[in-house]
């Protein structure tokens, strides 16, 4: 089932353009950062005014700036479309007459939406890196806090950097397939998803809202930052980890019982 | 021990909403190597009985079998059924042998056990097989469905409208290789508005109207034992006094420029053969649309 359910969203122009989208921007990142003239280390520094200094810090901005917005996206409209999509084709109808259980397509479909998240963020990361490498060398890493890494633990805290924000995708990723099995147009299902991320977002930035704020889905989405701060932390990105497994509970079981007891007539 | 039927319904109802009842305690059975029509206007509930026996569509209440199996989503009896609910539905962007292909496989079943050859025979597409679905016309559309239907060569097809939307050459080809697969001793059920459709291939049919069962049988039984015929002569007068002197001839009535009779176990041949001995010309003479009189007057019966 998953071979079937990969090769409808593999043989997409759409999955072609969202992946080139993933490998154009961190390399557009460099260009600017190389063409458009090297930033002055005045006043507060990030991971682009350190871009520079070394090729691995490109693929940390790109995922930094990425992660917020266009990671939500294409997230949003892998997971989106994934059901939604084949009830407006009307396909969906037809796959649910053999004989399949409904709960098997669901996993079906949702393991080849986790797994383009997944590749979508690697994407990010591996295409930074090499541009990045190519832009700037293969130096030890200088961080925000500037504390100074080697290539190999600079390397290591990507990989890790770069699984921790795939997995912070997965409370958006849950809660657009939720959507997806509820709805037959795609598009109310990508913009869910996204707007959860918004929605999310606008919350945690209301200091009225106190700890409350630590139970929005996006509230630890940048703690992989602190990876490369000196001294380095864990606790927030454990916390952030765990945050996503509610919501994706919820969001998953409320998707499987709809989904088992939705009459299918479109 | 007897094989179980293929289809089986018990009191089946759905409800959509409380003012939609779209199923209402309709049961039936169809037996082996029955082409079963349901018949009915739009919205009559023949759709939603198909999508209930495949477990698109969940039953409000009441229940049926699928060969003995109870009918639900998943159900493994579905592998014993090729099934085309409303419009054919495929993926657009992947070629129509892939879309069946992937169809195949999403059952568990391996690509090599499907009747690839026999199915592209009917789809009849060429080298359009290979081209992107969203590129092919409604009839290939259309063709394709009943391609995907036949890849397992099931025993039991459950066609929605299978007709609609084709031209007249497609028509008679589709009904053909209906009447080609009940000849094969396959089991056909079938939803149409299309009278003359059901009474052509059908062996059976049930008239359904606003959800309910209006009458169920054989095609012969539903139309009644007598037959009706139109016919033209040259001399209208004395081809009614003719015909009333002829045992089996129930009915006359005027319908200009012609007469239609109602025969009970009179051949047309005969008719022609009297009226000819009796020097009237005969220039017409056809068969009645027999069901379409037989439904509407079911329906006529179920407002009251």
């Amino acid at each position: 089932m998953i071979r079937v359910e990969l090769t409808k969203q593999t043989y997409r122009l759409r999955t072609y353009i969202a992946l080139a989208l993933m490998i154009a921007i961190p390399i557009l990142i460099t260009l600017a950062l190389e063409f458009g003239g090297r930033p002055r280390n005045r006043g507060e520094q990030n991971f682009f005014t350190l871009a520079t200094h070394s090729g691995l810090n490109v693929p940390l901005a790109a995922l930094s700036v990425m992660s917020n917005f266009l990671l939500v996206i294409v997230v949003a409209l892998f997971a989106g479309g994934a059901v939604a999509e084949e009830a407006g084709w009307g396909s969906l109808r037809y796959l649910l007459m053999r004989p399949v259980a409904r709960g098997r397509l669901l996993a079906a479909k949702l393991a080849v939406a986790a797994l383009f998240t997944i590749l979508a963020t690697i994407t990010i990361s591996v295409a930074g890196l090499i541009a990045g490498v190519i832009a700037f060398g293969w130096h030890p890493v200088v961080t925000p806090s500037l504390a100074l890494f080697s290539q190999q633990e600079a390397v290591a805290k990507l990989i890790a950097s770069t699984i921790y924000v795939a997995w912070s995708m997965s409370c958006v990723l849950a809660f657009a397939f939720m959507l997806s099995t509820m709805m037959d147009a795609p598009l109310g299902a990508v913009a869910g998803g996204v707007g959860l991320a918004i929605v999310s977002d606008i919350l945690n930035a209301i200091p009225a809202l106190k700890s409350l704020r630590n139970f929005m889905p996006t509230h630890y989405w940048h703690a992989w930052e602190n990876l490369f701060a000196n001294p380095a932390s864990h606790s927030d990105m454990i916390r952030g980890a765990l945050l996503q497994l509610p919501y994706i509970a919820l969001f998953l079981l409320l998707a499987w019982w709809w989904f088992h007891r939705r009459d299918i007539v479109s | 021990m007897d094989q179980p039927s293929p289809i089986e319904l018990r009191n089946l109802s759905k409800r959509y909403s409380k003012d939609v009842l779209a199923v209402d305690d309709v049961s039936l059975e169809v037996h082996s190597g029955m082409v079963y029509g349901l018949l009915g206007p739009n919205g009559a509930g023949k759709t939603t009985i198909l999508r209930m026996v495949v477990g698109l569509v969940h039953p409000t209440s009441g229940g049926g079998l699928l060969f003995g199996s109870a009918i639900r989503a998943g159900s493994p009896a579905l592998r014993r059924v090729g099934a085309m609910v409303e419009h054919p539905g495929f993926v657009p962007h992947l070629s129509g042998l892939e879309n069946l292909r992937l169809y195949w496989i999403a059952g568990g079943q391996p690509w090599r056990e499907a009747h690839v050859d026999e199915a592209l025979a009917i789809a009849d597409l060429g080298p359009a097989i290979k081209r992107r679905v969203r590129t092919y016309s409604h009839g290939m559309i259309q063709r394709l469905g009943l391609a995907q239907v036949l890849l397992g060569q099931p025993d039991l097809l459950l066609l929605d409208e299978p007709t609609t939307g084709l031209d007249p050459q497609e028509m008679r080809e589709i009904r053909e290789l209906i009447r080609k697969l009940a000849q094969q001793g396959r089991t056909v059920f079938l939803s149409s508005h299309l009278l003359s459709e059901v009474e052509q291939v059908c062996s059976h049919a049930a008239v359904m109207n606003k959800g309910r069962l209006v009458a169920s049988g054989s095609v012969a039984q539903l139309i009644g034992a007598a037959s009706s015929v139109y016919l033209e002569v040259d001399d209208v007068d004395r081809a009614q006094v003719t015909l009333r002197g002829l045992a089996g001839v129930q009915s006359i009535s005027s319908e200009p420029p012609g007469l239609v009779l109602q025969l009970n176990g009179l051949q047309r041949s005969q008719v022609v053969a009297a009226l000819v001995a009796a020097g009237i010309g005969v220039e017409t003479i056809t068969s009645r649309h027999r069901l379409e009189d037989a439904f509407l007057q079911m329906l006529e019966a179920d407002e009251f």
